[in-house]
């Protein structure tokens, strides 16, 4: 009678710590990326799109919006990262495996290059690129270069230094533009998924003269964006920012922020519209720092990781004034993959969020990935350039 | 007496539940690392974003140049990094932050 008493009470005891076990193992599993309780923070846009009307001749099998054609102008381009027109209208797209810039011409102008150039090359992990009267920037891993550029032969020459950057650790993209002021600006990525940051350099926008001089810091805080842009309305920068890993499959939040002068964004200390990171650290010095950053402008879905972005330019259909586009390279962690898409989201004249919406898919498939997309640039007709770092291809979208 | 007794059940049913986990935690057998280590060289630090360093994952972004072990490694490799920027992969450092 003992022994069997003894054995229920086994049995019972066995089942309550299990119980306690499997509450425990929820966040043990969280942390290795299995699916979270929680739902995805941002709906999985639906695809109004109607392929009737749209066409593709990329062979990949994209879904696009009717009225819209997609091709590719450009392939065998490894690594096709960051996208610029050259003061003629000539593509250049930084390959950053490759160490080069390369000028995607299209002698005959039927949208299709018909011939490459390597403006530069063995440039050390290079991947912003920018133009200002005439010079070539380029924004290599561990400085700021500036090039006297030829657009009659898409040469680049008499490499200058502006400045130095810090080059190690994780997240190598340094990306550059000019602003509506005039200055040029630099993105840093964090050297670590999330830490305290020894080099304050790390994880912020610079600004500097176009010269090189006076290089100060714009923003911190921000852990990786990659890509940055201005409203054309407001003139601000909106930049895109890549969460933390390792919460789970559904937080982080990836961000756009709209970064302004001597904010700070709250990486490591928290994410999203200020919610602490509770599995960095939990001191109140840290939520204190956390609850005095400035909060993202919009929420996206957790390891979508958002790279360029376009505002869509006048010579659009009238219901896409005012819209973003950002192209989604997708997850590497996620128990189900996401991203792989560049999306529509609507917003206001003055950048109001509304919603977001599927605008091109089809970069995934059951077997994997057949492209990543990365830049988004439009010409001044309108059409829209989108690379592909995985497929090594630039694509060519325009109304029909 | 009663007490030794509870201890007992208490410490039999902890090793059963999590005995194994403990163990598949602290072990990260040689094997498993030395043959990481002596695999095909990251060509470039690029590559470690794009899957190339040993076939790990490293990262959404397409810049990133630590690689996580991949998913079904984790256990093994728990604690440890893999560092692209050199020739070779090397799992030695610990994992910064992340866990």
């Amino acid at each position: 009678m003992k022994i069997f008493q003894k054995i229920i009470g086994i049995v019972v005891f066995a089942s309550l710590v299990f119980g306690l076990y499997r509450v425990g193992s929820f966040g043990y599993q969280n942390l290795r990326g299995a699916r979270s309780a929680f739902g995805p923070l941002v709906k999985p846009p639906t695809n109004t799109a109607s392929t009737n009307t749209a066409s593709d001749t990329t062979g990949l099998g994209l879904t696009l919006p009717a009225g819209f054609h997609v091709s590719i102008f450009a392939k065998d381009v490894p690594n096709a990262r960051v996208l610029v027109f050259d003061p003629t209208g000539t593509l250049l797209v930084s390959e950053p495996s490759q160490g080069k810039v390369v000028a995607l011409i299209d002698s005959d102008n039927d949208g299709v290059s018909d011939k490459k150039a390597v403006v530069v090359e063995g440039l050390n992990l290079l991947h912003g690129l920018a133009f200002k009267d005439g010079n070539l920037y380029v924004g290599e891993t561990d400085k700021v270069t500036k090039f006297s550029y030829n657009a009659a032969t898409h040469t680049a020459s008499n490499k200058q230094k502006l400045f130095d950057l810090a080059g190690n650790g994780n997240h190598f993209s340094r990306s550059i533009g000019f602003g509506p002021d005039g200055k040029l600006y630099v993105t840093i990525g964090s050297t670590c998924n999330v830490c305290l940051e020894k080099n304050a350099m790390r994880a912020a926008i610079y600004s500097a003269e176009p010269d090189g001089s006076n290089f100060r810091s714009f923003a911190t805080g921000l852990r990786n964006s990659p890509f940055f842009i201005w409203h054309p309305t407001t003139k601000d920068m909106w930049a895109t920012e890549m969460g933390r890993d390792l919460l789970g499959d559904d937080i982080p939040p990836d961000e756009i922020n709209i970064v302004k002068s001597g904010s700070f964004y709250g990486w490591p200390y928290c994410y999203g519209k200020k919610i602490h990171d509770g599995k960095f650290d939990t001191s109140q010095k840290f939520i204190d720092l956390c609850n005095s950053s400035v909060p993202s402008h919009i929420d996206l879905q957790a390891h979508s990781a958002p790279l360029g972005l376009a505002f869509i330019p006048p010579s659009w259909p009238k219901e896409y004034q005012d819209d973003l586009l950002v192209s989604y390279h997708g997850s590497w962690n996620r128990t189900t993959p996401t991203g792989y898409k560049v999306v529509r989201m609507k917003l206001d004249k003055n950048g109001a969020y509304e919603k977001t919406e599927d605008f091109l898919t089809g970069f995934i498939e059951q077997n994997g990935a057949k492209g990543r997309p990365v830049d988004l640039l439009f010409d001044s007709k309108g059409v829209l350039y989108i690379s592909d770092d995985k497929a090594g291809s630039v694509y060519r979208m325009s109304k029909i | 007496m009663k007490i030794g007794k509870v201890v007992l059940y208490i410490a039999i049913v902890l090793v059963a539940l999590f005995g194994w986990r403990f163990i598949s935690i602290l072990q990260v057998p040689d094997k498993t690392l030395s043959e990481l280590n002596s695999s095909q060289p990251c060509s470039a630090s690029v590559e470690c974003g794009r899957g190339g360093c040993n076939g790990e994952i490293c990262g959404r972004g397409g810049d990133a140049t630590i690689c996580y072990p991949d998913p079904k490694l984790a256990d093994k490799l728990r604690g440890k990094q893999c560092s692209c920027m050199q020739e070779k992969c090397q799992w030695s450092k610990p994992l910064i932050g992340g866990l």
